[in-house]
């Protein structure tokens, strides 16, 4: 960075008063280095910028045909930044017109009436050291740019190509859990209890497959904007019903208790039906998994300011405070090695997604040892959707 | 010919749409295919379904349009259709609807609720469960 020494340096003094071009002659003559180009005007000063390709330019601020900042002007390549480095002459007492000029992209000034050897050859050090400094951090900006530009690309790239993967799994998924089911309804003849069992083991992947199809499809529409809801007035306690029923296997095989506590009277909530059972799956599947033997798992429902809060509670294991916040982190598991039970990590940030998206609010509640309890908050149909979507 | 009320599938999937045929005809319905779009109309005017299940996504037109051209011709205007789909592309299930379809169904479908929309399009009766 900046000028080594002895190296050349190529500089165009801009002064339309011969004795002080002189003068600075005369003041950097000791510096066989240094190779001085003269102009006179504005319009010289240009030209010659282009056709000497010097390194720095002394200029002053007085020219016959306009001033300085026009030559600055000229020779901009960006915000404050100019094509080489200039350092300004002022003169005495001319603080404006040294503020201008620095805001207009000059590396340095000095006032005429100040020019000694010394502060002659500081002033273009300085120019030369902080141009080079300008354009490294420019340069360091654009290559930034390009970076972010090109993760940007790829980002849609991969989001493009989890649409497009699930949407292909989905034909063969549908040929798949289809004929299973067919041979297990008899439709291709009678079955034997080793056959039907073993079925039965296909379908459940079928049924697990075709989750993580259609989460992975929410997911990138949920980040694209292109997941809308069909809303409508809903009792909440037949939706709670029916995943309680969808669940009632997996409960049993599991030892875990499944209650609800869903008033009947509770007003009705303005929702996509489908997606709420979806969360509710979620949550409770989850709860499911998540507890041992021999424990509860329950949902509650209560009247919440302008909406109705959903509690789902079990009695596992707990989370840990400081991973609260962080279940509802895309892509967040608990490791696979502590439960055996892995996952893609996208349930629970897809139904706080989904709920928000209703304009409700999704949070979670624990503590180790105690259990956790998963909330969420859905608007009524009467007072439409809730405020302040978080 | 047999009394048997009879459902066209159009289902560029060859499997799904074995899978389909299979179930149906299990269910007690004659079951006609086609593969897309084209040989769905020419299958409709031939064979005059009772009612038709229609994939959206297909070569030689999708079926939505080929719901819209069923209904624009004399000889199959008035057949309830049931749409399946893949895809969850925003206003699908607008334009099917408003095209008059019983259901739209998206896939990997329930076997169950497609039955029941098919009994329901037909007027047919749920068997009694075993």
């Amino acid at each position: 960075m900046g000028r080594r020494e002895g190296a050349r340096l190529r500089l165009l003094v801009v002064d339309d008063c011969p004795e002080d071009r002189a003068l600075f002659k005369r003041l950097l003559r000791h510096d066989p280095a240094i190779e001085v180009f003269e102009a006179e005007t504005a319009e010289e000063a240009i030209a010659s910028c282009r056709s000497e390709a010097p390194d720095c330019l002394l200029l002053d601020f007085h020219l016959p045909d306009g001033d300085g900042l026009d030559v600055l002007t000229a020779l901009t390549i960006g915000p404050g930044e100019t094509a080489l480095p200039v350092v300004m002459l002022t003169g005495q007492g001319s603080e404006e017109v040294a503020v201008q000029s620095m805001r207009a992209g000059a590396a340095d000034y000095l006032s005429k009436h100040q020019v000694s050897q010394r502060a002659l050859e500081r002033a273009l050090t300085n120019a030369i050291d902080k141009h080079g400094l300008r354009a490294s951090l420019r340069h360091a900006r654009e290559e930034l740019e390009r970076t972010v530009e090109d993760l940007k690309r790829r980002n849609e790239e991969v989001r493009g190509f989890y649409h497009v993967l699930s949407h292909e799994l989905k034909s063969p998924l549908t040929a798949v859990s289809e004929f299973v089911a067919l041979v297990l309804e008899g439709i291709a003849g009678p079955l034997n209890g080793e056959q039907r069992e073993l079925l039965e083991i296909a379908r459940t992947n079928c049924g697990a497959l075709k989750v993580h199809v259609n989460d992975i499809l929410d997911q990138s529409r949920l980040e694209t904007g292109k997941l809308t809801l069909e809303r409508e007035p809903t009792a909440l306690a037949g939706q709670v019903g029916r995943v309680l029923a969808s669940l009632r296997p997996a409960a049993r095989e599991a030892g875990v208790a499944l209650v609800a506590a869903v008033p009947e009277d509770l007003p009705e909530v303005l929702v996509d039906r489908g997606r709420v059972c979806q969360v509710l799956t979620n949550l409770v599947g989850n709860a499911l998994k998540f507890t041992p033997r021999g424990g509860e798992v329950a949902v509650q429902a209560r009247p919440d300011g302008e909406g109705i809060e959903v509690a789902v509670r079990d009695t596992g294991r707990g989370i840990p405070p400081d991973q609260l916040t962080l279940v509802f982190e895309r892509l967040y598991q608990v490791s696979r090695d502590d439960t055996g039970r892995g996952g893609l990590g996208l349930g629970l940030s897809i139904s706080r997604d989904l709920v928000r998206l209703h304009g409700g609010r999704m949070w979670a509640d624990s503590a180790p040892g105690q259990g956790s309890t998963f909330y969420f908050t859905l608007p009524a149909a009467a007072a439409g959707p809730l405020e302040g979507a978080s | 010919m047999s009394d048997r009320k009879r459902i066209l599938v159009v289902e560029d999937d060859k499997d799904i749409s074995r899978a389909l045929t299979v179930r149906l005809r299990a269910a007690g319905y004659d079951v006609v295919t086609a593969f897309d779009g084209l040989m769905g109309m020419s299958t409709a005017v031939k064979h005059r379904p009772d009612l038709a299940i229609l994939d959206v996504m297909m070569p030689a037109g999708g079926g939505l349009d080929l719901a819209e051209r069923l209904q624009n011709l004399a000889s199959t205007a008035g057949t309830p259709f049931i749409v399946l789909t893949a895809s969850k592309r925003a206003g699908l299930r607008e334009r099917a609807m408003a095209l008059g379809a019983l259901a739209f169904l998206e896939k990997p479908y329930d076997p169950e609720a497609l039955l029941a929309e098919v009994r329901r399009g037909l007027g047919d009766p749920a068997p009694a469960t075993a």
